[in-house]
């Protein structure tokens, strides 16, 4: 992947169709998802099965009128969801599908992707605050708290594979379950303590109190209309993306499948899998409490996270290598 | 018990007022409290009512005592039929009216019908409040619509019935109905209250969401005026239809679901109960309704003698008043209703500070309001 | 209604008993309203509801309560249209509250000592009690 050439431009084209197509074949799979669940069939009147419900909403949302609140921060109004997106979207670039078929195959690749993350919260926590609306400002904060808070768990849990493997490199990680137990299985404290962040970390229910319907209204994007709304939007989805390929990555063998040759094609199914479970919560649980959610983090999972690399590491030092 | 320490909780820093409604997807109907926050925490809240009144008090002395009956529909519009009890019972009370004996039974029937498809919209409001995107609220409105089906049947409409008269009903039950109603409500019924009961109580995010929320004693609740299920999930078996019965409450064999928890749970819990012990009023009002007439006959120009009269029923939110006053002419001189859940949301003020905001919206789906009935 | 609440009755010499209707019914004086009431409550009886008719010249306060699960009477109280005045009941009874609001709203009955006296269902802007006879339906002061 070195050298500007043909190569980087389709690989950049591929990356911004991926993180497009996310949002917008997301939003559709999760109402029809979500719509079954419920006894219902989500979209069904525009094209096949609603397909056309897709370019549909895309129009309605670049059409719609672009609200300024009077007294909203207009600079920090407008630059906040910048804040969210552009990290959401520039994590995509460590994906890696295959050794050797990669966006950028980085050394640090699973370190980029936390890098990025952590300046989310700031993203969240400014659009809650540039609306000046007491719900925006609520679900700001509750967003910026919870994401701080899960990201320690998150990243001590993925401590254990990196310690493992003892490579950061997305391809290093998934090529170590090739012949090896997948870390699902070696390492199954760190799979629940690492699914739950990034739970936690895409405000997904039970964890959706930054945008609580029922007590905020809309959350931190309340006042969002119009594209701004569709960049918070296609910015959740695509964490949702990331976080599902990272569990697929980090835990679930990648590109690996037992008995079966190694292709991107498990990779994609096992992230749909994911993807596919986080709707299955949201049309089943209800919301936990924010003062739980906190707890839970810190007086939970950070210490059965630390616990966990604990015994990893001493693992380490008695078992065979093939087995740690 | 929690004690409530308004210094203590606001430590020193600024608050922040936060208007829940009237336009909100928390509130159910146009409620809208005004909440004040120190971080996460209530430390006051104030409902602010009025924004459906209708003057129907007003507007009811104004029309016959029969046209009046067509108002207690639009009173607690998601439990008609027990509007139009009470106002029925107050007026047949007034003018000491006889109801026939299988009239009596026909409205038990409906009656508790009405109590389960209003105990519905609870179990979908409180659903939502507490963050489910809807599946248990589709659920539990499969009941609702088949039981709406047979309102309909009976009476043509699915919403504002106006099926009451003085000294009767106003058309026989179709045969074969009560059979089907029978059915449903001992086989179908009975599962999918299963299936809510599961996704409602069995559900360990609900559980620890509500479990010693909301715990108030029964001496704070009856000072505070909660009457209903809100009441009862504190211990008090306080229900009208065994202390005064009315109908035919007093020939059916049913228990008054109590807890004595007095959390947010518990006042689900004996909900839930209520449904199945109304399913099971129902199932024995059918298999032993009378044969006889629906009504007696009552002058077309109503006029009680000059008189007052107060009647009590419980409504499946509480403790509903009907007060009526006649000078003697054709119309009522003044009408009044007592309204459950105008008392019970008035004590929100007391309920809500120290609990954190999200447990404040629990609290108050624990109320299960009605807005037509409190602004009126 | 027990013998001990009319007792309680009889001790009020100005407080009238009246048995003839439905419901028992005890007529008082704006004077020994609240403590009557007060008087009652301490012994046992709940309060079911509080709210007024308007008689033209007077308006009638009309205090329903319980004195057990399925006994109930009433308490009345005229007040003049001039002088619409009367003891609050909130420190005998907290859930009068709202109900006295009410009828401070709808009726222009002013509840002295009322933590709280303000519209309830009416926007504060409102002019005039509609529940008041004169009131018309034709009228829209507002």
């Amino acid at each position: 992947m070195s050298g500007l050439g043909w190569n980087t431009v389709l690989w950049l084209a591929g990356l911004f169709a991926l993180m497009a197509l996310t949002a917008l074949i997301g939003v559709y799979w999760e109402r029809k998802v979500i719509g079954h669940f419920q006894a219902r069939r989500g979209p069904l009147h525009h094209g096949w099965h609603g397909l056309l419900q897709l370019p549909a909403d895309m129009v309605k949302m670049i059409s719609k009128e672009d609200v300024v609140p009077t007294k909203a921060d207009r600079m920090l109004f407008q630059v906040a969801p910048m804040f969210v997106a552009v990290p959401a979207f520039t994590s995509l670039a460590a994906m890696t599908f295959m050794p050797g078929v990669a966006f950028v195959d980085m050394r640090h690749g699973l370190f980029f992707v936390f890098a990025m993350q952590t300046v989310m919260p700031v993203g969240f926590a400014l659009i809650g605050w540039s609306c000046d609306n007491k719900y925006t400002l609520l679900g700001g904060l509750r967003a910026a708290a919870q994401l701080i808070s899960y990201e320690i768990p998150m990243l001590l849990a993925a401590m254990g594979v990196v310690m493992s493997v003892g490579s950061m490199r997305l391809t290093d990680i998934a090529q170590a379950q090739a012949s090896g137990p997948w870390f699902i299985v070696r390492q199954p404290i760190g799979f629940v303590i690492f699914s739950l962040a990034v739970l936690a970390e895409i405000n997904r229910t039970p964890f959706d109190m930054p945008e609580a319907e029922s007590e905020l209204v809309a959350g931190y994007h309340t006042e969002y209309s119009g594209m701004k709304f569709g960049l918070v939007q296609l910015a959740e989805y695509t964490a949702l993306l990331m976080g599902s390929y990272l569990i697929a990555t980090l835990f679930l063998g990648g590109w690996n499948m037992p008995l079966l040759p190694a292709s991107p094609v498990w990779l994609f199914l096992k992230t749909v899998l994911l993807m596919t479970s986080t709707m299955w919560f949201r049309a089943t649980f209800p919301r936990l409490r924010v003062d739980t959610l906190m707890e839970m983090s810190w007086k939970i999972l950070i210490p059965v996270a630390l616990a966990n690399i604990m015994l990893v590491a001493s693992l380490m030092l008695v078992l065979p290598k093939r087995w740690f | 018990m929690v004690t409530f320490n308004r210094a203590d909780a606001c430590a020193g820093t600024e608050t922040v007022l936060l208007n829940i409604g009237p336009q909100h997807p928390s509130t159910h109907g146009v409620t809208h409290i005004l909440v004040e926050l120190s971080g996460e925490t209530v430390v006051a809240a104030k409902p602010i009512l009025g924004y459906l009144h209708r003057g129907i008090e007003k507007l009811a002395e104004y029309r016959t005592w029969q046209q009046d009956l067509v108002y207690t529909d639009r009173l607690d519009y998601v439990s008609q039929i027990g509007n139009e009890w009470a106002y029925c019972r107050a007026v047949e009370r007034l003018t000491a009216i006889e109801v026939p004996e299988r009239a009596e039974w026909i409205r038990t029937l409906f009656c508790e019908l009405n109590r389960i498809t209003s105990h519905i919209m609870w179990y979908a409001g409180v659903t939502m409040d507490i963050g489910t995107m809807g599946t248990p609220f589709i659920y539990a409105f499969k009941a609702r619509e088949r039981i709406y089906d047979f309102f309909e049947a009976v009476t043509g409409a699915r919403m504002m019935y106006n099926y009451f008269r003085f000294g009767g009903v106003r058309c026989d039950v179709a045969p074969g109905l009560l059979e089907d109603i029978h059915d449903y409500l001992g086989g179908e019924f009975l599962e999918l209250m299963d299936d809510l009961d599961a996704l409602l109580l069995g559900n360990e995010i609900v559980q620890s969401r509500m479990k010693g929320i909301g715990a108030f004693t029964t001496a704070q609740l009856v000072e505070w005026g909660i009457t209903g299920p809100f009441l009862r999930a504190s211990g008090l078996a306080q229900d009208l239809r065994k202390d005064a019965p009315y109908g035919a409450y007093d020939k059916v064999e049913f228990a008054v679901p109590t807890s004595t928890v007095s959390d947010s749970f518990a006042r689900c819990e004996v909900r839930m109960a209520e449904m199945r012990e109304a399913a099971s009023i129902c199932r024995q009002v059918i298999e032993r309704m009378p044969e006889g007439d629906i009504s007696v006959k009552v002058p077309r120009l109503l006029k009680p003698e000059a008189g007052e009269v107060y009647v009590r029923t419980e409504s499946p939110r509480g403790e509903l008043g009907i007060y009526l006053v006649s000078d003697g002419g054709p119309k009522p001189y003044r009408f009044r209703v007592r309204s459950p859940i105008f008392y019970n949301i008035s004590a929100l003020p007391k309920m809500l500070p120290g609990w954190k905001l999200q447990d404040a919206l629990v609290i108050f789906g624990g109320i299960d309001t009605s807005m037509g009935e409190i602004d009126r | 209604m027990t013998p001990e609440l009319a007792a309680i009755v009889g001790s009020f010499p100005d407080a009238e008993l009246d048995s003839s209707g439905l419901d028992p019914l005890v007529r008082v004086p704006r004077d020994s309203y609240r403590a009557l009431v007060a008087a009652l409550a301490g012994a046992g009886c709940r309060l079911s509801d509080v709210t007024a008719v308007d008689h033209m010249a007077s308006i009638e306060v009309v205090v329903q309560l319980l004195a057990s699960a399925s006994e109930q009477f009433s308490v009345h109280c005229m007040v003049h249209e001039d002088d619409p005045r009367i003891d609050t009941l909130v420190p005998v009874f907290p859930s009068a509250e709202y109900a006295e609001r009410e009828v401070f709203d709808l009726f222009g009955v002013d509840f002295l000592g009322h933590p709280d006296p303000s519209r309830v269902l009416l926007p504060d802007h409102f002019l005039g009690h509609p529940l008041r006879k004169e009131f018309g339906l034709e009228v829209a002061p507002w």
